[in-house]
């Protein structure tokens, strides 16, 4: 007797109850904050750059300095005799630098330093600071034939901790990337000792991104844009900066905002962000986010722009990572990761009838087309899934992945609810419906199998089915 | 959870954002920061580097928000892109992570991927917790990305299929891998019914 308690793989409400509380014994959503982070990354850089995709928020200011070198490029054209500004008047000014023309020739270098503390944590700067030092080929931003020139894109991303530990180190000499992420996933795990910095050559795929990833123009326009449609910012007054010049401070500050029992609105300062802004030149020097916890203003974020300028073209940079302490480097050699699966290859119906014996649609449907692929199974690829997928446009689909022959009695008790045979002795053998579409097993004469899955109902597959035709 | 319908106030957060109004993407990122962060954390198993994963994401979320179509759900746009990067990272962090393989999670991994006996005839226990926990250690980071996507996140195969670009048989596939290896192990913590059940057939 066929089990008649159907289950969907949708509803199962034991195993989302569980995930739920795994998620909620470790992440307290109170103490989820992101956003303060989030806004001070968005209103200094639109585009973080990431030369290793898993090196998480360190190269995060290229586009930012950037945008800063443009401001300090044109300064000369703004006029210098300010006393009093506004808020808005100075960050139309420092905008106004974008429509800048660019020096065609030249080497940008900038030093940014990027400190974060995103868990608020209180004591002596207890986050991470992240010193980035970058220099970018002005030619290849203006004409993109000169990519052959090198180098095109130099930088060093160097985090430490408060002590001055080195925690992450990401960097590339235009030949050779340097990272202390592995790309090689069986890489040795060393929890003391000096951190090991994995060297691997440059790709051509990677020289091209480097020379292509960030326009100026879009990251000066990213730059103010925040702090220019943000009617809460104002000047909180002027300042005299670390080299003696003057400078502004912007500041946008944060409030939350609540309705009492008696009817009236308290808002209760939650935190700020500033930006401060050469009186002169109006280059930006400095952003930072601060939260405010339990009286107590914390910064969370803060971006310095230490160093920008232009160095002649024909400069040589004096690029090196031989000041890091307690670091061990080594020839990245890349093996084959084990967890990846290759990319499926697209067949012919022939070359399908080629590999196995399968079925096909004599006639495809209108509107439809037909997708045969070819998946690896294993890492070493000496076995293989099959899969006919047939799809329009409404995404509909009538799919068949060849599963070989079955354990006997397999089908029948795990596809249990109905079967079809057709006139040319092709069985199917039905999953318990679902509200996604019809799902089965399709058993062809030699006894091979084929999963079949489609979004459409059992009368319309059984009519596919009556079309279906060995692959030739 | 519910995020297959954009509410109006997701809707105006969206057209905000792509105005240039960072204060949109604050409405997206306190309404969703929390699952998100949860999702990445259940794949990730790091909550630093889940949060890491999140906050990138809604940056990169911002950056893309003009490729984004307001009369969808932001949420399952975006979640799919955390999900995404979460299998990446999970897949170096992976030697992290150091794992006691033993038969007991290898079984429950399984009963994961296809559970067989139905979930609702588990009891909900700290103890199974905890197995499930391992188990989920245990299984890679793309069959764990599904199992979060399609139990925590509640998306439809069909939306599973858009993320990992596999067709849909493949997913189903990977879902009905069957097992029935689990009755030893996971018998102390079926519920009484069950039991019964089972019983019965025994007789």
């Amino acid at each position: 007797m066929k089990n008649k308690t159907k289950h969907t793989k949708d509803k199962n409400p034991v195993i989302q109850s569980m995930l739920d509380h795994l998620a909620e014994e470790t992440v307290n959503p109170k103490k989820v904050d992101l956003w303060p982070a989030i806004r001070s990354h968005l209103a200094a850089s639109k585009t973080p750059s990431k030369h290793k995709e898993f090196s998480m928020n360190k190269r995060i200011m290229l586009s930012a300095s950037i945008a800063v070198l443009i401001l300090a490029l044109v300064t000369v054209f703004i006029a210098r005799n300010v006393t009093t500004v506004s808020a808005q008047t100075i960050l139309e000014r420092a905008s106004a630098v974008q429509s800048a023309t660019m020096p065609a020739q030249g080497i940008w270098h900038t030093v940014i330093e990027v400190y974060d503390n995103p868990q608020a944590l209180t004591g002596d700067r207890p986050g991470k600071t992240t010193i980035n030092d970058t220099y970018y080929s002005l030619s290849t931003v203006q004409d993109q034939s000169a990519l052959a020139v090198a180098p095109t894109f130099l930088y060093r991303d160097v985090t430490t901790d408060t002590a001055g530990n080195i925690l992450d180190v990401s960097a590339s000499d235009g030949s050779f990337n340097y990272s202390n992420y592995s790309a090689n996933p069986e890489a040795a795990v060393k929890n003391d000792g000096p951190l090991t910095i994995y060297r691997s050559p440059l790709t051509q795929d990677d020289r091209e991104k480097d020379a292509t990833r960030d326009q100026p123009s879009v990251s000066a326009d990213s730059l103010f844009e925040w702090f220019r449609n943000n009617p809460r910012v104002e000047l909180e007054g002027k300042i005299t900066w670390t080299d003696g010049s003057q400078a502004y401070v912007l500041v946008d500050r944060n409030e939350q905002t609540q309705k009492l029992a008696n009817g009236q609105v308290e808002k209760t300062s939650t935190g700020a962000t500033k930006m401060i802004f050469n009186a002169e030149t109006y280059q930006l020097l400095e952003s930072q986010t601060s939260i405010r916890k339990d009286g107590q203003d914390i910064v969370i974020s803060e971006v310095k722009f230490v160093v920008d300028e232009i160095l002649p073209a024909d400069t040589h940079v004096d690029w090196s990572l031989s000041d890091l302490k307690n670091v061990a480097f080594v020839d990245e050699t890349i093996v084959e990761d084990p967890s990846y699966v290759p990319e499926s290859t697209v067949l012919s119906e022939h070359e399908l009838a080629a590999h196995i014996n399968a079925y096909v649609l004599k006639t495809i449907p209108e509107g439809f087309s037909l997708k045969i692929i070819m998946t690896p199974n294993d890492s070493q690829a000496q076995s293989y899934n099959y899969e006919i997928n047939y799809e329009n446009s409404a995404n509909e689909t009538f799919g068949m992945m060849a599963v070989g022959t079955m354990d006997p009695g397999f089908i029948e008790k795990s596809f249990y609810d109905g079967s079809y045979v057709t006139a040319s002795g092709l069985t199917i053998n039905y999953s318990p419906s679902s509200s996604h579409g019809t799902s089965g097993m399709l058993t062809i004469p030699d006894g091979t199998s084929f999963l079949l899955s489609s979004s459409m109902s059992r009368e319309e597959i059984q009519k596919l089915a009556e079309d279906l035709v060995p692959a030739k | 959870m519910t995020v297959k319908i954009p509410s109006l106030e997701e809707k105006l957060a969206v057209a905000r954002l792509k105005q240039g109004d960072l204060d949109g993407m604050e409405t997206l990122v306190k309404r969703h920061q929390v699952r998100a962060v949860s999702a990445a954390f259940l794949v990730v198993r790091d909550q630093k580097l889940a949060e890491d994963i999140v906050q990138d994401a809604f940056i990169h979320a911002a950056e893309k928000i003009d490729q984004f179509d307001e009369s969808k759900p932001f949420a399952a746009w975006f979640l799919r892109s955390v999900i995404n990067v979460s299998v990446k990272a999970a897949k170096l962090q992976k030697r992290f992570v150091p794992l006691d393989e033993d038969e007991e999670t290898s079984q429950v991994a399984d009963w994961l991927v296809d559970p067989d006996p139905r979930p609702e005839l588990i009891v909900e226990t700290e103890e199974t917790r905890k197995l499930v926990w391992k188990a989920l250690g245990e299984l890679s980071a793309e069959q764990r990305s599904i199992i979060i996507m399609r139990h925590f996140l509640e998306m439809s195969e069909t939306e599973m299929t858009l993320e990992l670009d596999r067709p849909l048989t493949t997913i189903r596939w990977r879902l009905k891998t069957a097992r029935n290896n689990l009755r030893k192990i996971l018998r102390p913590f079926w519920n009484s019914d069950y039991l019964e059940m089972e019983d019965e057939k025994q007789d």
